[in-house]
This record gives structure tokens, C-alpha cells and sequence, in this order.
């Protein structure tokens, strides 16, 4: 069966077609870009234990002890963030804002780690 | 058993034949994102599909990918499995187009339609199989983008190659 007559040029269904797809793109683009509601809490380790639960609705700013001496944590509008390390490469500093579920950022030499926990624990990675 | 190729075998096979050249040498090309690539092999599944129907189309567009993952040495790794899974949806998409609505589209609306599910089809796939991380769906939007470009490249091509079949003698 084929699709007859041939049609040489743009039809209205493909123009009508053209926008509905752009304008779902860029739908989809505001609707995952933006910052994650399902993060719900930080989890805050040091030296392999929990040290602390806190929800990301409130503001805090937490002096964490680890193996090295204090980081300084902040959270603030729903976004964590090292603010201070005793590390010499801040590599935990420069990582920034974190803001969605399952995303984790750590100061390894003083072995303090911020996690984000959502509803429900997803992988990192799979590989196999 | 004794099979009689029709004639219609042998088209799907020399068609076949070109969308696989065409998939291999799409295949060496450096892609900056796994699963983003132009999809030119495409032009050929929309041509058959103007020129020959759907059934055709899934033919070709099946059997590509199949002898395509064969030479490539993917067949059944999961590169292989994302590529059935796009070419089903995408051919899924295309039965649905061409056969409940009315032929409204041209060569450019059927190969934008069948980019778009091609990749939507793969994303999903690689999401629930392969890497069932939210990270993974900041992508999307960048990777339906390229599929909306590639897909209006392919369908212009394509059309192209129609105008330039109409006037041959058939």
C-alpha cells in the first residue's frame, strides 16, 4: 500500500506537527530542568557514621567534625552545599549547590559526606 | 523447502542493502552524546515507506538493524537492543500514521515522527533497563532536540530523493 498521492512539499499536518513537537521539548526542558521537589533530606555522615537527618525545607548552617577538623555545611532553599572544608583541594566547595534527589557530595579527606534523599532510593549506576 | 523470491523480496533486500551501508558508515562517526547520531538510514525507511507502504518500511527498517548489529559485532549486546527498540517504536509510530489517520503528512512529518519515537523508544528502554537513574532523564530534552534536527534533515533529504525518484522512469 502506498501513500498516494506523492506530496512534494510541507503539508499543514506537518507544519501543526513541527510545533507540537518543539513545544513539548520545550516543556520537557522547564519540566526536568528545574530543581527537584521529590528531595526531601540530607543525610550528613562523618568517619563512616550518620551524624545527621535534616530536611531541606529549612535553612541551617552545620559545623561538622571529621577526620581532619570541622566543614561547615549549609543549607539553604532546598539546595545543600560545603561551604568550608579543612581539605587543601576544596574539591567539596567547588562541586557547588546540590539540589536533587540522589545527588552526593563529599569532602573525602576529612571524611564528611552530604547525601540527598528522596522519596525513594535510587542507584547511582548500573554497570555490568 | 523451495522459497520463490518475489519481487517484492528483492526490493526489500536491495533496500536493505543501502540502509545497512548507510547505518555502517553513520556508525564510525564520533557522536558527543551515546545515542544522539543523524540517523540518515532513516531517509531510506521513509522513502520506501512514501514509495512502497508501510510494510516495506518495517522490512527495511527491521532488517537493517538486525544485519546492521550483525556486521557490527552488537548483535543482542544492549547497543543492539536500543536500536531494535527504537526501530520498533519508530515503525510502531509510523503504522499508527499511516494507517488510522488520514495520509496527511508529507515525507518531512513521517520522518520527524519516526525520529522522535526512534529516540523516545530507545531513551525509555535505557532508562528502565539499563540506567534507572533521574539524572539520566536531564537528557532527554537535549536528546529529542537532536532527534527534531535529524529528523528534519532526514525528512528534507528525503524528500529530495523522492522529487529526484519521481522524475525517473519507474
Amino acid at each position: 500500500m502506498s501513500i498516494s498521492p506523492l506530496r512534494s512539499s510541507l503539508t499543514r499536518a506537518d507544519v501543526i506537527l513541527l510545533f507540537i513537537a518543539a513545544g513539548l521539548i520545550g516543556w520537557l526542558y522547564m519540566a526536568l530542568w528545574a530543581p527537584d521537589s521529590t528531595a526531601l533530606e540530607v543525610e550528613i555522615w562523618s568517619r563512616g557514621q550518620r551524624v545527621q537527618t535534616l530536611s531541606l525545607a529549612e535553612n541551617h548552617r552545620i559545623e561538622v567534625t571529621g577526620a581532619l577538623g570541622v566543614s561547615l555545611i549549609e543549607i539553604k532553599d532546598a539546595q545543600v552545599r560545603f561551604v568550608d572544608s579543612p581539605c587543601s583541594n576544596k574539591l567539596c566547595v567547588h562541586s557547588g549547590w546540590q539540589r536533587h534527589a540522589g545527588e552526593t557530595t563529599a569532602c573525602l579527606p576529612n571524611q564528611v559526606s552530604v547525601r540527598i534523599l528522596g522519596r525513594d532510593r535510587r542507584y547511582d549506576a548500573i554497570n555490568f | 523447502m523451495h522459497l520463490i523470491p518475489t519481487r517484492e523480496d528483492h526490493r526489500i533486500a536491495w533496500l536493505t542493502a543501502l540502509a545497512v551501508a548507510i547505518h555502517l558508515i553513520e556508525a564510525t562517526l564520533p557522536s558527543p552524546l551515546p545515542g544522539v547520531k543523524p540517523g540518515l538510514a532513516n531517509v531510506i525507511t521513509i522513502v520506501v515507506l512514501m514509495r512502497f507502504g508501510w510494510n516495506s518500511a518495517a522490512w527495511v527498517s527491521l532488517l537493517r538493524v538486525l544485519v546492521s548489529g550483525l556486521l557490527l559485532g552488537t548483535f543482542l549486546s544492549p547497543t543492539f537492543a536500543l536500536s531494535l527498540g527504537g526501530a520498533l517504536c519508530s515503525v510502531a509510530v509510523l503504522w499508527l500514521a499511516t494507517r488510522t489517520l488520514r495520509p496527511c503528512f508529507s515525507a518531512m512529518g513521517y520522518s520527524v515522527l519516526a525520529a522522535l519515537a526512534h529516540m523516545l523508544g530507545q531513551f525509555t528502554l535505557a532508562y528502565t533497563l539499563f540506567i534507572p537513574h533521574p539524572g539520566l532523564l536531564h537528557l532527554l530534552p537535549v536528546m529529542l532536540t537532536a532527534a527534531l534536527l535529524f529528523g528534519v534533515v532526514s525528512g528534507i533529504l528525503a524528500q529530495t530523493m523522492l522529487n529526484g525518484l519521481a522524475k525517473a522512469p519507474a
